[in-house]
């Protein structure tokens, strides 16, 4: 085995994978995800001059192939509603909550839905920030930023994510009372 | 009861309570996935290709075969005892002398040997192949008169035909060299609208590559980059860089031609080697389908000596050792590694022949300056 992805697996593996799979919520394509990311990382490693952390470096990489990854699946799906004339209602993606999530409180789990809402820079920082536990220089080194755009993005992703995981609540409260009055 | 509202501190800590999702294949399956893919990735580039040549040398043997049942034809239409008789009479050394001074005509060398071109100077340009999988120097020669290698550099450029030799295009065109300096210091400027700039991962590689590729032949130890004046380059994927230590690398060396239609160069190894024999070991063999080995299956190397910077490379008496390309270009694949390993020199012994092209054997070769002199005269 190779050495390079042995010591890149025992230390980053499973940060890089939980990333991914926040990125893009479904556990195969993070499974493909990461697999792209190793094979950039394994033809470039050579020239990590470790200016940079090598973890931050890594978030870097995973960072790209997932816009990369929503750019396609971006052009694809605006392929398919234009040869259909689909609505774009149909596309959104019912996907039921992993199993992980599942188990969760509700507001975990609501939380999880909301982050659909995010832009793909705020979903970034988010799950650096605060699923990956990265500081705010760390993250702005892994997304090429500057520290004050991280700090912006963060706040306007948290003020977004409490509107919405507000108006979900209020919309949820509803239904059930709804039901319980049927 | 259901919360409604809530504060963004609260906010942060839901997520931080958001699980761990964790990869649950094992390191052994993620690593097999991953060779497959890599493997796979390589046949794609190569499959094409390939598959037209198989094509191709199948027209060639079905219109070969015909010309050849032909020719028997004609040749047994036209047998004649005496003239027979005639050719054997021939001394058999004369025979073979010709056949020498033809084959060696038109055998092209691959080196810029260190006692020709002595009217030219050589810039060397590492361009990658058209897969964009290896760098592989290029030698354009250039007027003694132009003084500063900034200005052979630029005149170099003007001669590039890449597509023509079955390259990609070169990635330094754009750039200009500002300054070099005696202490193997060397500053680059490039534009800001350089490709490297909008490509991925593998476009930065070859990009670094290709500069370490250039500069090494030229003893550059560092080479510093400004981009539109400014300090440094920022690339996407390998991060920020100010400058770029160009390793003096040891490397054996193989065979690159997109199809027989083009030109075949002499391709330094991605790996580099501790010492010249384990280099000369890995050189039949590399484990890539787009290179093809600089020594044939049925060459054997018996020994290989050292002798301060002179060094003798025995080839083993049942090798094939004929005056054919493969053979001229694996001695001048051996003479470019022993110019990485330091060497002055190079001896050849055994083998059963005393010269196979420009080369003799059993008297000191001199190393070469540089490898794969372009055009083809």
């Amino acid at each position: 085995m190779d050495t390079v992805f042995d010591e890149l697996y025992e230390k980053y593996h499973q940060d890089i994978f939980n990333f991914l799979f926040y990125m893009v919520k479904n556990r195969e394509q993070a499974e493909d995800l990461v697999q792209e990311v190793y094979i950039k990382v394994l033809r470039s490693y050579k020239h990590f001059e470790g200016k940079s952390s090598e973890k931050t470096w890594l978030f870097s990489i995973a960072k790209h192939v997932a816009i990369d990854f929503f750019r396609k699946q971006k052009s694809w799906r605006a392929r398919i509603i234009e040869k259909f004339d689909w609505g774009t209602r149909q596309l959104q993606d019912p996907a039921p909550l992993p199993e992980e999530i599942a188990i969760q409180n509700e507001d975990v789990q609501l939380m999880y839905r909301c982050l659909d809402k995010c832009t793909i820079d705020q979903r970034l920082v988010i799950v650096l920030r605060f699923i990956q536990s990265l500081s705010i220089a760390e993250t702005a080194e892994a997304l090429g930023w500057t520290e004050s755009k991280v700090k912006t993005t963060q706040h306007r992703a948290l003020k977004l994510l409490k509107a919405e995981m507000e108006a979900e609540a209020a919309k949820g409260g509803m239904r059930r009372e709804k039901i319980r009055v049927e | 009861m259901r919360r409604f509202e809530w504060n963004e501190k609260q906010m942060e800590q839901l997520l931080q309570q958001m699980p761990h999702i964790a990869d649950e294949r094992s390191k052994e399956a993620v690593y097999e996935h991953l060779s497959a893919k890599l493997q796979k990735k390589r046949i794609k580039a190569w499959g094409i290709p390939s598959m037209a040549s198989a094509a191709a040398l199948f027209l060639f043997i079905v219109l070969g075969s015909s010309f050849i049942a032909r020719h028997e034809v004609e040749e047994k239409a036209g047998e004649n005892a005496e003239k027979r008789a005639i050719v054997m009479e021939m001394p058999a050394s004369e025979q073979e002398e010709k056949a020498v001074s033809e084959q060696s005509a038109v055998i092209p060398s691959r080196v810029v040997s260190s006692t020709s071109w002595q009217e030219q100077n050589v810039v060397v340009f590492g361009i990658p192949d058209l897969h964009a999988q290896h760098v592989i120097p290029v030698s354009i020669l250039v007027d003694k008169d132009k003084k500063s290698y900034s200005e052979q550099f630029e005149q170099a450029k003007t001669v590039l035909k890449e597509a023509e030799w079955g390259l990609s295009e070169s990635l330094l065109d754009p750039l200009t060299i500002v300054q070099s300096n005696e202490n193997g210091r060397l500053t680059v400027r490039i534009p800001g609208d350089h490709s490297v700039f909008r490509s991925g991962t593998a476009g930065e590689v070859m990009f670094l590559d290709s500069i370490e590729e250039t500069f090494r032949w030229k003893g550059i130890k560092e080479v510093v980059f400004s981009t539109d004046g400014k300090k440094g380059i920022q690339l996407s994927h390998t991060g920020r860089l100010d400058s770029l230590t160009v390793d003096q690398t040891k490397r054996g060396y193989f065979l690159y031609q997109l199809d027989a239609a083009h030109p075949v160069f002499l391709t330094p190894t991605t790996e580099s080697f501790a010492d010249i024999q384990s280099a000369l070991d890995k050189m039949d063999d590399p484990a890539d389908s787009l290179l093809q080995p600089a020594i044939p299956k049925n060459v054997k190397i018996e020994a290989v000596r050292v002798n301060g910077d002179e060094v003798t490379v025995q080839f083993s008496n049942t090798s094939q050792l004929e005056n054919i390309p493969e053979v001229l270009w694996m001695l001048e694949a051996i003479l470019l590694t022993a110019k990485e390993f330091g060497f002055k020199s190079v001896m050849f012994t055994g083998g059963n022949v005393k010269q196979i092209g420009p080369y003799t054997f059993n008297i000191k070769i001199g190393v070469p300056l540089a490898p794969n002199p372009m055009p083809l005269n």
